[in-house]
């Protein structure tokens, strides 16, 4: 199936210099300490807690309806202190999905209701299913498809999934219209 | 294997596909690098039957298998290795030239051997002569070993196979097994939607809550079942198992006679396992029942669950000495003799055909690659052809 | 990604007449004209770099065979699989009263920067101490951060050194295993020598034997340019053994027991313990079949047996074609880099067919449908649809077809799909040729076009389950580099390539799903926000 065309009223979405489409219901807290490089697409009712700690995301990434970014926290005996986290270019990330990663590499394809716990890295051209639970620290390495609670590997994913990645986020950017 | 190779040569591959567990690892190791479920994407490979087109479906099953075996789980090249398959000599032939089509054209294995499962075991001990008993997923296999031959003509198999236990455990789970549902006891099968009761939970069931009683109590329930009700008897307290979000109370009457079905048959009394071991015993030629009956070796998963060692001794002992059996007239000793193989009993084939596998005269026995190209049949066990692959020791 | 758009909609004929989706295929450029190759038909072959997956620690094959590629660092769960987490704690000291467990990761210590000073709170470095833990001192132990399962239930020490502190468990059955193969290679080692033997009876029996006295006669301490040095290395090994045998008075089978002892027999086994009866099991601590298969040396039955198990390494695979033996996938020798040295993916080279829309079905009538096609090659491609009406081709794989596909066009229609040109970000918009189509093409951008077909299903009302599937031709002609064969070194590389013209038709096998959707199942995803706005653009 082809990336279908979705639509927005101008008015609910912001439109910055460098072409980042984000919602206005969506929450950015902390905005000084958020970046997004170019061209990504936030959509409705996100959270981004750039108050924490910083939070970088690459270009032309996709971060579905009511996704939370937290940056992962480590507890110490004064205090908790929070990390920052770095997303990579041209990722996607679904619906309902709870990010407390630390790394998230570029091309990486995060399903629907997953959960990425604290500290946790996701190489580049990674996957992981929908509704799958990633454990604290863990490392997914490329090309890995995880899935389950706990994310085992399940299986590979083809090694042409960059160029993959790279047409969808660019094809859901175009299609993704001002009405 | 030329002259000029290099002494450390890579080991070989060493391959037991079970019916329900595949081990796999390198020769010359002590334990198998894994143990894996012999399922491709959830669907078991011997049940290739049910599938229309089934020998394709059972090629491309078995190449995607060995790929997820090669390059996962033993992270090496297939090419140019040797490998060593044990099966069971009574494995069907189409399944077996199906394997090796697969090994040499698919995965250019350089030399393959089959061996058969029964005589590996015998490998690690070190004896010549032994009676196996292989208690695996689809059914029990007993088949005297001598001298190198497996003595096909006087195996004796039985399906009393975990498969067989597997489905005996579900029946009695649906009849006698309770859910707690609020305060009041429900019956698990009056449940409306009740969770399938898949293979892989039964197994645990059957790991966890259930075990081979002992020789005595066996024998008093079996005497009372027909004069008692079963709320009366004093069997094993009951056992709450988790499955899915409900709790399920195993009584303890299915905790205790799940495996019953191995040593009592109401059909047809003589197929249980203890009678076949005798049955067996006695058909053998009269100078080496003594060397089989010293020499009792034990192997497959289904010999590992909880107590059935014990009981088994018990049950031949009881056979062997009753003045009602006929077995007390045809044999002179009153007990066997066990080995104990320096492994779990899942893997002893495995462990056999290891140390098989590191000597040097595999190549003496093994299929060639080129060799192979020239057969139109893959040689079979039974073959008149002598030169074939027969393993000596 | 297949993972992004439900690739297995859309799946291509490979040349070993299996149906993969177009990006499991790759392709081999010197099979002429090129073939398309999948994970079935081409070679694999593994690195001979492996690394952790989760330290990413190298490690060539012989280090690998050595540890039995097993990580020494990172430890998974024996009880979920999981990754097992070092964390450190103080012995108690009667003064500090620390206590709290302080998370260590094993990958970046930099990552402690930032952390307030405390008094005993610097965990990257564990102090540099005597073996015997001592007050003050930091002590590891592994925890799942998943199940919480900590080396300490099961009763492991907690260790000193956090860098090999869990070490392999041996088999307690390794000596005897030992001692079986050395009876056994002497055996082996006789035996070959009688074959040998037999193979050549008349030939004069030379000693090749290096023995200390006539050292000078022998055949291999002549060897003047070292080619029979591995030959000399496995005489080596084996001529203590060989000299044994040399003696024929005493049987394989004797030689054999003096040198392995006879296994033991026993009459009985193991009881059921007393109050195995009496008490109410502890499911919680008997382990599942899985975990037992997990350890196969120890398969514990206990959970109180549990030990961390290690992780495995990996490595990147590379694969070549069978038919010609040359690489189609070569990966970086960078174990963390995701890029490849050469990457024939099919991708690159075949247009590539989606589904765009998906009608709601009515049988045995002629409904719309859209399919788009991308090219992802470096020049422009020209496509053609064809339709299939071949047995041979149905029957190549099994693929049993239910609907009828039609182009509502011309048959020598071509159609130029552009290469795909990063620098400008076009508008759709149509050609004038394309206009030409009467509607056929409906879609131009960049490097994608959309055409509309027709499709007919001709089932009948008892297979509902069934899905619609069907079968075109897709004819492309592409301009490909021509491939000579291998090039003579040194030689002048061309400045001009020849350019060849490849005209292929590639079977194309469509899924369009199920022909009645049960309740609640879409399958065409719809926009999501603004219903009237979609239905504006539809109109237009």
């Amino acid at each position: 199936m082809d990336v279908p065309e979705l639509l927005y009223k101008k008015a609910e979405f912001i439109e910055t210099a460098s072409g980042n489409k984000v919602s206005k219901n969506s929450v950015m807290c902390g905005s000084q300490n958020i970046i997004l490089q170019g061209r990504t697409v936030v959509l409705q009712d996100c959270i981004v807690r750039g108050d924490l700690a910083g939070v970088k995301i690459g270009r032309h990434c996709v971060i579905g309806e009511r996704v939370v970014i937290r940056p992962p926290f480590k507890r110490f005996q004064t205090g908790v202190a929070f990390f920052p986290i770095h997303i990579g270019d041209y990722v996607v990330i679904e619906d309902d999905c709870v990010i407390n990663a630390s790394m998230i590499g570029s091309f990486v394809h995060i399903g629907k209701g997953s959960v990425i716990g604290r500290r946790s890295t996701l190489k580049d051209c990674c996957a992981i299913a929908p509704n799958s639970v990633v454990p604290a620290e863990t490392v997914v390495p490329p090309y890995a498809y995880y899935s389950g609670q706990p994310a085992l590997y399940v299986n590979d994913l083809p090694e042409c999934t960059r160029e993959l990645m790279m047409d969808y986020t660019e094809a859901f950017y175009q299609n993704f219209k001002a009405v | 294997m030329s002259f000029l190779e290099p002494f450390g040569d890579k080991p070989a591959i060493i391959i037991d596909i079970g019916h329900a567990y595949t081990k796999c690892g390198y020769s010359a190791e002590p334990a198998p690098h894994a143990i894996i479920p012999t399922q491709v994407s959830q669907k078991k490979i011997f049940d290739y039957k049910n599938f229309s087109n089934s020998s394709d479906t059972l090629k491309e099953m078995l190449i995607e298998f060995f790929y997820k075996i090669y390059y996962k789980i033993l992270n090496t090249n297939s090419k140019e290795r040797k490998v060593v398959i044990v099966e069971s000599v009574l494995t069907p032939s189409e399944f077996r030239t199906i394997l090796a089509d697969v090994l040499f054209n698919n995965f250019q294995a350089s030399s393959v051997l089959f061996m058969p499962s029964h005589m590996a075991s015998t490998y690690t001990l070190g004896i010549n002569r032994a009676l196996v008993i292989d208690i695996g997923y689809a059914d029990c296999q007993i088949m005297p070993v001598s001298d190198g031959y497996s003595l096909t003509n006087l195996c004796n198999f039985v399906s009393l196979g975990a498969k067989e236990i597997h489905s005996h455990l579900k029946d009695m789970i649906e009849e006698y097994a309770f859910v707690t549902i609020g305060n009041e006891k429900v019956k698990f099968s009056s449940l409306a939607n009740k969770p399938n009761l898949t293979e892989s939970i039964l197994e645990d069931i059957k790991l966890k809550c259930c075990f081979v009683t002992s020789f005595d109590r066996a024998q008093r329930f079996n005497d009372e079942i027909k004069l008692k009700n079963l709320q009366e008897l004093e069997f094993v307290t009951d056992c709450d198992f988790n499955l899915e979000n409900l709790i399920l109370q195993i009584p303890g009457y299915v905790r205790e006679m799940a495996f019953e079905i191995l040593f009592r048959n109401e059909i047809d009394k003589e197929q249980t396992i203890p009678h076949l071991i005798l049955e067996t015993l006695s058909k053998c030629p009269i100078d080496l029942k003594k060397d089989f009956a010293s020499n009792i070796v034990l192997i497959g998963g289904g010999c590992m669950l909880t107590g059935f060692k014990n009981r088994l001794v018990k049950e031949i002992n009881c056979l062997l000495n009753s003045p009602h059996e006929k077995y007390s007239k045809i044999f002179s000793f009153n007990n066997l003799n066990y080995h104990t193989p320096p492994s779990h009993e899942n893997y002893t084939a495995w462990l056999g055909a290891s140390l098989f596998g590191s000597l040097e005269i595999l190549d003496n026995y093994s299929l060639h690659n080129g060799k192979y190209k020239e057969l139109d049949r893959l040689p079979d066990w039974f073959s008149i052809n002598l030169k074939s692959n027969m393993v000596q020791i | 990604m297949a993972t992004l758009i439900d690739a297995n909609k859309v799946k291509y004929l490979c040349s070993c007449k299996r149906l993969k989706p177009l990006s499991y295929l790759y392709y081999c450029k010197y099979c002429k004209p090129f073939t398309l190759k999948c994970k079935d038909c081409v070679i694999h072959e593994i690195d001979q770099k492996f690394f952790c997956a989760n330290c990413f620690d190298n490690k060539v094959q012989k280090e690998v065979m050595s540890v039995k590629y097993k990580c020494a660092s990172c430890f998974n769960c024996p009880v979920c699989k999981n990754l097992l987490l070092i964390r450190a704690s103080s012995i108690k000291p009667p003064k500090d009263g620390v206590q709290s467990p302080l998370a260590v990761s094993q990958s970046s210590p930099a990552l402690v920067t930032q952390t307030p000073n405390a008094s005993s709170s610097n965990p990257a470095t564990p102090q540099q101490s005597p073996q015997a833990p001592q007050q003050g001192q930091k002590v590891f132990y592994l925890i799942c951060v998943f199940c919480r399962w900590t080396t300490r239930d099961v009763g492991i020490p907690d260790v000193t050194s956090a860098p090999g502190g869990w070490k392999l468990q041996e088999n307690p059955h390794v000596k005897r295993i030992q001692e079986l193969t050395e009876g056994y290679k002497v055996i082996a080692a006789r035996e070959k020598l009688e074959k040998d033997r037999k193979k050549y009876p008349n030939l004069k029996r030379r000693s090749l034997y290096i023995s200390g006295s006539s050292s000078s006669s022998s055949i291999l301490h002549a060897d003047k340019y070292g080619i029979l040095a591995p030959v000399q290395k496995r005489l080596a090994a084996t001529a203590s053994i060989g000299n044994q045998n040399l003696d024929p008075q005493i049987t394989m089978e004797q030689q054999f027991r003096s040198l392995v002892k006879p296994a033991q027999t026993v009459d009985s086994f193991e009881e059921l313990p007393e109050d195995f009866f009496a008490n109410p099991p502890n499911i919680n601590s008997i382990t599942s079949i899985n975990q037992r298969h997990a350890n196969p040396d120890f398969q514990p039955s206990k959970a109180s047996e549990l030990y961390p198990l290690n992780k495995f390494y990996q490595s990147k695979e590379s694969k070549r074609c069978s038919g010609c033996e040359h690489n189609v996938l070569k990966p970086e020798s960078n174990v963390i880099s995701i890029k490849f040295k050469l990457h024939q993916m099919a991708l690159f080279l075949v247009p590539e067919v989606r589904i765009m829309t998906i009608p709601k079905w009515t049988l045995n009538e002629e409904n719309e449908v859209i399919l788009s096609i991308t090219n992802r090659y470096e020049s422009d491609v020209t496509v053609s649809f064809v339709n299939i009406d071949n047995e041979n081709v149905l029957n190549l794989s099994g693929f049993k077809p239910t609907a009828k596909i039609e182009f509502k066009t011309r048959d020598d229609l071509s159609i130029v799909i552009d290469r795909q040109d990063n620098s400008k970000v076009q508008q759709a918009q149509l050609k004038q040729s394309d206009l030409e189509t009467n509607g056929f093409l409906c879609f131009r951008r960049d490097n994608k076009i959309a055409v509309k077909c027709t499709v007919t299903p001709f089932l009948s009302n008892t297979e509902i389950k069934d899905h619609v599937k069907c079968v075109f031709g897709l004819k492309c002609s592409i301009n490909m580099p021509e491939i000579s064969s291998p090039q003579v070194q040194g030689s002048t590389p061309t400045t001009k390539e020849n350019f060849v013209n490849s005209v292929i038709t590639h079977y194309v096998f469509v899924d369009f799903g199920p022909l009645r959707l049960e309740d609640g199942l879409k399958v065409v995803p719809t926009p999501r926000f603004i219903d009237d706005c979609l239905k504006a653009s539809l109109n237009k």
